[in-house]
């Protein structure tokens, strides 16, 4: 409960008044008269003086907070939430005002009355009178009941929308017809307003922002999963954002000290939602490497599609992110994570092998992406340059040049890659010393050097710059670099050295439109040119003597 | 200098290649001609018989700077030729 400066009780007082005001707008409609219409008109002004005092609270609650520690965070949830409801709630109070002040366009009021409005009334009333409960005794059933009430409102929006126009095209009673629109579609914005309400109450449950097509996708993705708990026993945490469109959060099913529950994993599972199209390619992802190599990816437990919407419930890895263990983890602890990667990975190329050529298509990558980068950093494409006679090739040239050079150099096997080998895209627990990859959805047969150009572009760009982190970093690069050489030659791969050159101008290139700092991509792209400028200038030697100038990923 | 121009070039070069960069610059000096080129615009510096050639070197934190700076004036004469050839031509 928020005792601070009588902000709860404010927040009590601004529900009392919205409820009233709808309330009494009802009335106007059934019976008009001047006394009454002040009186809504009036309580505007005070319900508008009480959201600033509310709002005032709310960011001097925050500003006040700022500090180390700050706010907790399950308080600051709610103060966040009280906030937003507070500016839906004003927002529903306005609209009665609109509705009484349409009244004066109508010719004969009691024209109003052959209208279905006061289901609306009931509906929006209803919803009212369960928001301080829901709030105070964080009832999700409640939350969910409130954001419905707005399914219901658009419902008898289109009654009452479909029997005006059909009237209205009869040619009479124009003017009464148009006002009672306008009213209806005031009520019908009022539920916009409650459905904000209804998600601000989630979130002040679960800390989570999300909308509630996204949390009855979850609901239902649970069910299928068999999982028998109500939803208020459901503890749901965000725990990463990301920045490839879908939103994810740890569900967690068990409450503090409780037993695990039979069918769902005893340490909770993740929720992904997002367009189905990426949906679909994790869930195919995380199929084919539980086929091919049990135990490294998440298990599926539940997966549900709602139009052009996915969901997917998948077993909770624990452990720690690779890019975690290489910034705060002790050396021994480090030495270790490596020495699990570096086996797994080169015990799933063993294993996945394919021995036939396949073309990387690391320029055809890069040229895809290109637009992305331009968009970002309009300047990274820049025209061939000469210097008394000295030319240094222009992008479109170089990547003329090196798609070309790439057409004569498949690789001479594939294996099964991860597809977004990114230093966070891995797990590593370091009590059952195992190593998971996550975000597998790009995963494919292909050329392993896009996964090592991948690994160590994403580590090169940690933004991290204290010397000692760096070494790490670059120890970890050397260290992962020298690995795939040696599994290169092992593995009788002769042009390694070129792909590699290839794949890193693309990772280092593509990876700039993630990068805003201008001094930091301006390096990672003029690196890519270079990288590229070596490859063109190889050509017509045997790619067995090229070397990859390694020094681009370390100073 | 045949007309105003600006030339920028900015990049990562290995000890071998800004080799070849410096050999060229080098050559230009030596043919008293520096033709600089991005797409179709080029700039031609032609260095006086007399240039102002200065060094500055830094080292620090590991990171190190060197910058070489040659400048001159170019001839009056030589302008007021460059200037009678535009208006011939144009």
């Amino acid at each position: 409960m928020i005792t601070f400066e009588g902000l709860e009780e404010n927040f009590t007082f601004m529900v009392a008044e919205v409820e009233r005001q709808v309330r009494a707008t009802s009335s106007f409609l059934d019976a008009p008269s001047h006394a009454l219409y002040d009186r809504i008109v009036g309580r505007d002004d005070y319900i508008d003086n009480l959201k600033t005092v509310i709002e005032n609270k709310c960011y001097g609650h925050f500003h006040k907070d700022i500090g180390p520690g700050g706010l907790d965070k399950a308080l600051a949830n709610r103060v966040r939430a009280i906030q937003v409801m507070c500016v839906n709630l004003e927002r529903v109070a306005d609209f009665c005002v609109n509705v009484v002040q349409q009244t004066n366009y109508l010719t004969d009021h009691a024209f109003l009355h052959g209208y279905s409005y006061k289901e609306m009334f009931t509906e929006i009333e209803a919803c009212l009178a369960r928001l301080l409960a829901t709030f105070q005794q964080a009832d999700i059933s409640g939350a969910l009941s409130v954001c419905r009430a707005e399914y219901g409102l658009d419902r008898m929006y289109k009654v009452g929308f479909d029997r005006i126009m059909g009237e209205l095209r009869t040619g009479k009673n124009v003017q009464n017809l148009i006002t009672v629109l306008f009213i209806f579609r005031y009520l019908e914005r009022i539920g916009d307003a409650l459905l904000n309400i209804g998600e601000a109450l989630i979130f002040s449950i679960l800390g989570e922002r999300i909308k509630i097509e996204q949390f009855e996708a979850l609901q239902q993705t649970l069910t299928k999963t068999g999982f028998s708990g109500g939803l208020s026993s459901v503890d749901f945490k965000a725990i990463w954002g990301t920045r490839s469109g879908c939103r994810i959060g740890k569900v967690d099913s068990r409450r503090e000290g409780q037993a695990a529950k039979p069918g769902v994993d005893p340490l909770g599972s993740i929720y992904k939602e997002g367009a189905l199209k990426k949906i679909l390619d994790e869930k195919a992802g995380l199929e084919l490497w539980a086929a091919t190599y049990p135990g490294l990816v998440a298990d599926v437990y539940g997966f549900h599609e709602d139009g052009d919407k996915g969901s997917l419930l998948v077993e909770f890895l624990p452990g720690c992110n690779l890019d975690e263990v290489l910034l705060t983890a002790g050396e021994d602890v480090l030495q270790n994570a490596l020495f699990i990667l570096t086996q797994t990975v080169q015990d799933i190329w063993e294993t996945t092998r394919r021995q036939e050529p396949v073309p990387a298509g690391f320029m055809a990558q890069l040229s895809a992406r290109l637009p992305e980068v331009l968009q970002i950093h309009p300047g990274f494409s820049w025209p061939e340059r000469e210097i008394c006679g000295r030319i240094a090739p222009g992008t479109p040239e170089l990547l003329a040049a090196c798609a070309e050079v790439e057409a004569e150099l498949p690789a001479p096997f594939s294996v099964l890659i991860h597809g977004d080998f990114n230093v966070n895209n891995m797990v590593y627990n370091h009590q059952s010393q195992r190593l998971h990859y996550l975000d597998v959805h790009r995963s494919r047969q292909q050329d392993y050097v896009q996964d090592v150009s991948v690994f160590l572009v994403s580590n090169y760009r940690m933004p991290v710059f204290e010397t000692q982190l760096r070494q790490r970093i670059n120890w970890m690069m050397a260290e992962f670099l020298s690995f795939a050489r040696a599994f290169a030659h092992e593995a009788r791969d002769e042009t390694i050295e070129a792909r590699m050159a290839l794949a890193l101008a693309r990772s280092l290139f593509t990876s700039t439109r993630f990068e805003l700092n201008p001094a930091f991509s301006r390096g990672m792209c003029q690196r890519a040119h270079y990288l590229m400028e070596r490859v063109a200038e190889h050509r017509g030697r045997p790619w067995q003597t090229f070397r990859l100038p390694e020094q681009v990923l370390f100073n | 200098m045949s007309h105003d121009g600006k030339f920028e070039f900015d990049s990562v070069q290995d000890e071998k290649s800004i080799q070849t960069f410096l050999a060229a610059l080098t050559e230009g000096f030596g043919r008293g001609r520096v033709v600089l080129r991005s797409e179709a615009e080029e700039i031609v510096l032609t260095p006086g018989a007399l240039v102002n050639f200065g060094v500055k070197a830094k080292r620090k934190d590991g990171e190190s700077k060197m910058t070489i700076k040659i400048a001159w004036k170019d001839a009056r004469t030589q302008l007021a030729a460059g200037e009678r050839t535009l208006q011939v031509e144009s």
